[in-house]
């Protein structure tokens, strides 16, 4: 009997409202379309394993063995830090359980003296005012996921999650871009731009080096050479503007609707500094780079328990009917 | 209004790390007294200060991990999982030694995805009349108060 129920249980991963894949029994969680992240990580690992196995052997006689030494060691980084941005949480926030819901109708019922009626509900408010830092912010309501997003916070619309700190959907890794898969990301440029590089150097050297007539090993080394500058312009942009938003302490997201409605300065008239910025452009780099490994809250491989089940109704319930939350 | 949990939520006037609010919630007036709340909260809070901490410890550990390509994550609890291992232990030790015998039962936060500190109001019978003693005397109180400053008064 104990058993079979162990059998039967059922993880939380499975009735996951959101639109992720979910793999090794909710071990693995990455976005819905992993067609664009598959292209990127076989490019790297053709053009990794071509460089390494004809152009670095031959500069390895030519040159020195670090070669193709140094080259398998940001080969492998590289693909850690994609695998690590693709595969890890991007920093979810969970939806509201069914007890948080039921706190949350209590508070939008309208006050019977003063005005629709005892019975009357209004919609959620659509912000709530706080500062951080001294700084004015508005915490949005997530009609979807029946929070007042956190500072900082904004609904994927390919992953239906609210991720923390987003910073965008990356279609290339496949996954959200956030609070927890940021610093593999920012790695993951770098790195590939150094890898870019080195290929691109390493190929023009070869072929400067061979001049005469090996057909067969020239034309991997010009597709190489060809593949790496291609994605040169691209990765080392990104990186730069990664870089630059990093300086600033700002996240993809806060960059793009800043050009639309205004910095922080502009937003208050006066000059005010970014309030989630560390300090200087060093203290945010390592706060992005080396800071603490923030975890999942998302409990993808608890078992599914009645107030799950009761919050998935009531969201599904919610989602009908939009503006009759609590009748 | 009878609700069946008070919540404290998060407090982001400091910045964006985890820190919860001190304002004492109004439904646990009565139940226990504000320094207890307070000595609470401040324990929760200080262990997810040092869980988020950005100093030469944490920008070492993070440094380890990126020289080893991330594979020492596999291997090793991070510090930040250690912090919430410690939130859980004194969240514990705290509901078996004061709250629960006072019908209250604090929610790890981590339960709530770090955005509320939840105490659940247990009803009990002698909850239910110890809260009506105390509604009682509160109105009692009033009354009095109202009596003698109406007295004063004239
Ligand atoms: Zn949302
Ligand atoms: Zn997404």
């Amino acid at each position: 009997m104990t058993r079979y129920t162990a059998v039967m249980v059922q993880r939380k991963w499975e009735i996951f409202p959101g639109r992720n894949r979910f793999c090794l029994n909710g071990r693995l969680m990455t976005g819905r379309d992993i067609g664009l992240v598959s292209f990127t990580g076989s490019l790297i690992v053709v053009c990794c394993c071509l460089f390494i196995a004809f152009d670095g052997v031959y500069l390895s006689h030519k040159l020195s063995i670090a070669v193709p030494i140094i080259g398998a060691i940001l080969f492998l980084f590289t693909l850690t830090c994609l695998l690590r941005t693709t595969f890890t949480d991007p920093g979810i926030i969970p939806r509201a359980t069914a007890s948080e819901i039921a706190y949350l109708e209590r508070m939008f019922i309208v006050d019977p003296t003063n005005g629709d009626g005892p019975t009357a509900y209004r919609p959620p408010p659509r912000v709530k005012e706080i500062t951080v830092n001294g700084v004015p912010v508005k915490l949005k309501y997530c009609y979807s996921c029946k929070i007042f997003r956190p500072p900082r916070a904004s609904h994927c619309s390919f992953c239906d999650n609210c991720v923390e700190n987003f910073d965008h959907h990356c279609p290339w890794v496949g996954n959200c871009v956030g609070k927890r898969n940021y610093r593999y990301f920012f790695h993951f440029c770098l790195s590939v731009s150094v890898l870019c590089i080195y290929i691109l150097g390493f190929s023009i050297t070869n072929l400067v080096l061979i001049q005469t007539v090996i057909i067969f090993l020239t034309r991997r080394t010009v597709f190489n050479g060809i593949v790496s500058f291609l994605a040169l312009w691209s990765v080392v942009g990104l990186s730069g503007f990664h870089s630059y938003l990093i300086y600033n302490g700002q996240t993809t997201n806060e960059q793009a609707s800043f050009c639309i409605k205004g910095s922080w300065a502009a937003r208050r008239g006066e000059a005010t500094s970014n309030p989630y910025s560390h300090g200087s452009a060093l203290e945010n780099f390592l706060a992005v780079s080396c800071g603490p490994f923030p975890p999942s809250l998302i409990d993808v491989r608890g078992t599914v328990g009645p107030e799950d089940e009761e919050a998935l109704a009531l969201h599904k319930r919610a989602t009908a009917m939009p503006y009759q939350v609590g009748l | 209004m009878l609700t069946n949990r008070a919540v404290v939520e998060r407090d982001y006037s400091e910045g964006i790390t985890c820190r919860f609010e001190k304002s004492f919630p109004v439904a646990l007036r009565g139940k226990i007294d504000e320094t207890t709340f307070l000595e609470t909260i401040n324990h929760i809070n200080a262990i997810f200060a040092k869980a988020e901490a950005l100093n030469f410890r944490a920008y070492l550990l993070g440094c380890l991990s990126c020289l080893t390509a991330y594979s020492s994550l596999l291997c090793f609890r991070t510090h930040y999982e250690k912090c919430l291992q410690d939130v859980a232990n004194y969240i514990d030790e705290q509901n078996s030694s004061i709250y629960e015998a006072r019908g209250l039962k604090i929610i790890n936060p981590m339960e709530k995805g770090l955005r509320v500190v939840s105490f659940f109001l247990m009803f009990t019978f002698a909850n239910h009349v110890l809260s009506s003693f105390l509604i009682f005397k509160f109105t009692f109180a009033l009354y009095l108060k109202d009596v003698t400053s109406f007295t004063l008064a004239n």
